[in-house]
């Protein structure tokens, strides 16, 4: 009868594992973009093509992570600057977005966009801030994909713009990002 | 007086020109080309991925031009990873570049940092320079 139990238990804890693997969605090069850009000023645009996210399609929790210093600009004063100055990318090299969408059915997704409501918290400079968007996610062959856009505010987060570049930089930031989940 | 006037003009032509240049050089200056840079740090991609592990946190790596040899362990269209270690990202040049499983090669790249999520360290900008 022990036995029996042992085999039970283990065999559940196989099944378990197995089931977890499957529901994982891994995206390893997704794309995060940010805009502040003020009209006839130059463009403040940045964007980062290796950011990670994963998406658990059992529990539909979804987590990503940009590495700051990934981000690149046109002009390389600026990343310069966004690093140095305002990001403080050597004291806080990471951003990052853990959140829940909801009702979304996985099995069901088809080429046809469906829009997904998204709660989190992204956080970046040290500082967290809750983040309500949707995505318009779809499945192409084995591929999901979330596509998506959220505003922010550099004083959500304390950064500090300077006066003197004040009038060159956006008070909201647009953020698109893309990703591309493939099963793990 | 006509000679005097040529050269104040000359002079004042080519001062604003000087200015102009090098204001334009300090405003937008070239982008780093990775692949042109000296390698900083040359280690294989166990000793960068521990590196992040200890106090130090990877810091001195950060930003820096590494070199690094060691098996593809995945790979698709445009990244590698190098001994379940390190992801790289190509430059668009090596994009198309023959790669196989298990297949040892060397890359020269931009260290990016840690990623928690996947336990790899970023790598970007990064050339194979030897099969």
């Amino acid at each position: 009868m022990k036995i029996q139990n042992t085999f039970f238990v283990l065999a559940l804890m196989l099944a378990q594992s197995f089931v977890s693997a499957q529901d994982k969605y891994v995206d390893k090069n997704g794309q995060v973009t940010f805009e502040a850009s003020e009209k006839l000023f130059e463009e403040v645009k940045a964007t980062n093509s290796s950011v990670t996210a994963i998406f658990d399609s059992g529990t539909l929790e979804i987590a990503s992570l940009a590495l700051v210093k990934g981000f690149t600009f046109k002009n390389s004063l600026m990343e310069e600057h966004f690093n140095e100055n305002y990001i403080e990318s050597e004291t806080y090299p990471k951003a990052t977005f853990k959140g829940n969408l909801k009702d979304l059915d996985v099995s069901s997704l088809s080429e046809e966009t469906t829009k997904v409501p998204v709660a989190g918290t992204l956080e970046l400079h040290g500082k967290g801030k809750q983040v309500n968007t949707e995505l318009d996610v779809k499945r192409v062959g084995d591929i999901i994909e979330m596509p998506g856009n959220f505003v922010v505010a550099p004083e959500d987060f304390d950064i500090e713009i300077p006066k003197i570049v004040a009038n060159k930089i956006a008070k909201q930031v647009q953020v698109a990002l893309h990703f591309k989940f493939q099963k793990r | 007086m006509k000679t005097r006037f040529t050269y104040i003009i000359v002079t004042t032509t080519i001062i604003a020109g000087a200015l102009a240049y090098f204001g334009y050089q300090y405003m937008f200056p070239e982008q780093r080309n990775i692949l042109e840079e000296e390698v900083a740090f040359t280690l294989p991609p166990e000793s960068l991925n521990e590196a992040f592990q200890a106090d130090t946190q990877g810091l001195d790596y950060i930003d820096q031009v590494v070199q690094t040899t060691g098996k593809v362990t995945e790979f698709d269209s445009g990244w590698i990873v190098l001994d379940n270690h390190i992801q790289a990202n190509l430059l668009p040049s090596n994009i198309d570049a023959p790669l196989s499983k298990d297949m040892e090669i060397t890359i020269k790249g931009r260290c990016v940092g840690y990623d928690e999520l996947l336990e790899l360290v970023k790598v970007d900008q990064a050339t194979i320079i030897l099969y």
